[in-house]
């Protein structure tokens, strides 16, 4: 029961993904991006990951795709206009299948090496760091750098541990370094269109 | 055997909804009644005792009304709009507990489910401004999704606020914390946080924006009528009931009560108090819609973001900071 269920909700999310580029009126496609966030997030709860899922639809469904929706009611553009930008782009199209495989094949090739080594280095320091600060002993390796802290690890521990708690343990030690990275890309996100509009006053 | 537990299912999800539906349905006649003692008039008073059965009246009234569909309208979102509103404000009670394991759904993630559902309700709203194909429909569901965005961040740093003392996401849980005191003690500017953007939320006087019927008609409902209409009505109204039990549960102990004599009957007293204490806050809302006039939208906006939504931070940084700093981090393991 549950994998046809699942089957339809992924096949539901790829069919609201491509009527999200096909359909001619904006509103309609943002309408069906919405549709696509919700498949995913039906997907992530059936499959026992809840809390991704339910963020899911906080994050993208109730504020970014809000705000998408919000913006594309108020703008006032005829129909026509898209649908000939939109002929001039298909034109493109094998332009795009190229750019797209070379991007594909980079981030292929980048990504395994960036997670397993480069990682380490500065996790070590975090945890070196953090040791100094709390007065905990470090001497132990970076793979036990939550056994340092917590004593229990997220996989090993028999006290039921909450999917969330698991999140987290994996979030603030070994993902530490990824975790920073991305908090200061979503700082220089909101400072930087700021910086952009802002007119010095005369 | 899956067809036998299907059905046991959906008897349960009957037998929590028809009264939910009751209840949205007297909520109606509470209003009436209250706005009517407190301007000193009489109210409906001719169906049933008292008026009691005036909002059958109302709703059979409404129904055999003719439907009427502008002609410019996107007709499939049209008929949307209201089914999301009262779908999702009824999907909402899928994780309220009525008793001890009374609920549809003992979820794990309750609360966080809760704030989704009720995110996902501001697109009826969206919706039924823009299919409409009416300016005044059109800008009252841009104003109430503007409000209704702003204040679910208020609501939501509240909510993390009760989170952050239990250490739970689950509402049994949480109920089930407040046994030696309610939270409404440790925690009252939170709670007065909580229900003014619960007003908010929920489109009350005074933030009853959308509604300006003095600029705006009626709001984001203006071209709906007859059936579709009772749909927004009882979405609107199952939704500040909802608001009143979530109130109830994360500040006043939910079900809790002391327990002053051994009940040994079969009758479950845990219930008719978490409808007592519902009640309180439904009368709460009725009572702030006939003292507060209606604010500006400006000012509605700038207190949201200005006022209420600092005080918010402050007080996601301060509680946790107290709990720390006298190490009584209640759920340390």
């Amino acid at each position: 029961m549950n994998t046809i269920l699942l089957d339809v909700l992924a096949f539901g999310a790829v069919l609201s993904g491509v009527l999200v580029i096909t359909s001619a009126n904006p509103v309609i496609s943002v309408l069906f991006l919405i549709s696509v966030f919700v498949n995913a997030a039906g997907y992530l709860l059936l499959l026992g990951v809840g809390f991704i899922g339910i963020s899911y639809l906080i994050v993208y469904v109730g504020a970014i795709a809000i705000l998408f929706l919000f913006v594309v009611m108020m703008l006032n553009i005829s129909i026509t206009e898209i649908v000939s930008v939109g002929r001039e782009y298909t034109k493109n199209l094998p332009l795009g299948f190229v750019v797209g495989t070379v991007f594909f094949f980079e981030i292929l090739s980048v990504i395994p090496a960036a997670t397993t080594e480069a990682g380490e280095l500065p996790l070590g320091l975090f945890t070196y760091i953090n040791g100094l600060l709390l007065g905990v002993d470090t001497s132990l390796t970076n793979s036990d750098v939550h056994m340092a802290f917590t004593g229990v690890g997220a996989d090993n521990g028999f006290s039921p541990y909450l999917q969330i708690e698991t999140i987290g343990q994996g979030l603030y030690t070994y993902g530490t370094v990824w975790l920073l990275l991305a908090s200061i890309i979503l700082l220089l996100a909101m400072v930087g269109p700021i910086a952009l509009c802002l007119r010095p006053r005369a | 055997m899956t067809i036998l537990s299907t059905l046991y299912n959906l008897l349960e999800v009957l037998i929590v909804l028809v009264p939910i539906l009751l209840a949205v349905a007297f909520m109606t006649i509470i209003e009436r009644k209250v706005l009517a003692a407190m301007q000193r008039r009489v109210g409906p008073n001719k169906v049933g005792y008292y008026g009691v059965l005036q909002p059958f009246a109302d709703a059979l009234k409404l129904v055999v009304k003719e439907t009427v569909v502008p002609a410019q309208a996107t007709v499939s979102l049209f008929y949307l709009a209201p089914v999301i509103t009262l779908v999702f404000s009824l999907l909402g009670w899928a994780v309220i507990p009525f008793g001890a394991g009374l609920t549809i759904s003992d979820f794990p993630l309750g609360i966080l489910y809760t704030l989704a559902i009720s995110s996902i309700g501001v697109y009826g709203v969206l919706f039924a401004g823009w299919s409409a194909n009416s300016k005044y429909a059109f800008l009252g569901s841009l104003r109430s999704t503007a409000q209704m965005i702003s204040y679910e961040l208020v609501l939501g740093s509240a909510i993390l606020i009760v989170i952050i003392m239990t250490g739970s996401f689950n509402i049994t849980t949480i109920i089930e914390n407040q046994e030696a005191i309610w939270f409404v003690v440790p925690l009252l500017p939170v709670f007065i946080v909580f229900f003014i953007s619960a007003l908010a939320e929920t489109n009350r006087t005074p933030f009853d924006l959308p509604e300006a019927e003095s600029e705006l008609v009626a709001g984001f409902f203006t071209e709906h009528s007859g059936m579709i209409f009772v749909f927004f009505f009882l979405g609107e109204y199952c939704s500040i009931v909802l608001m009143s039990t979530l109130t109830a549960i994360l500040f006043f102990g939910g079900y809790n009560m002391p327990e002053l004599f051994i009940n040994d009957t079969f009758v479950n007293l845990q219930s008719i108090v978490l409808g007592l204490k519902t009640c309180l806050f439904c009368f709460l809302f009725v009572w702030f819609r006939a003292t507060l006039p209606r604010m500006r939208y400006d000012g509605l906006m700038v207190f949201c973001w200005t006022g209420m939504l600092p005080i918010a931070i402050a007080l996601v940084v301060l509680v946790p900071s107290i709990l720390v700093a006298f190490d009584i981090i209640p759920y340390q393991n």
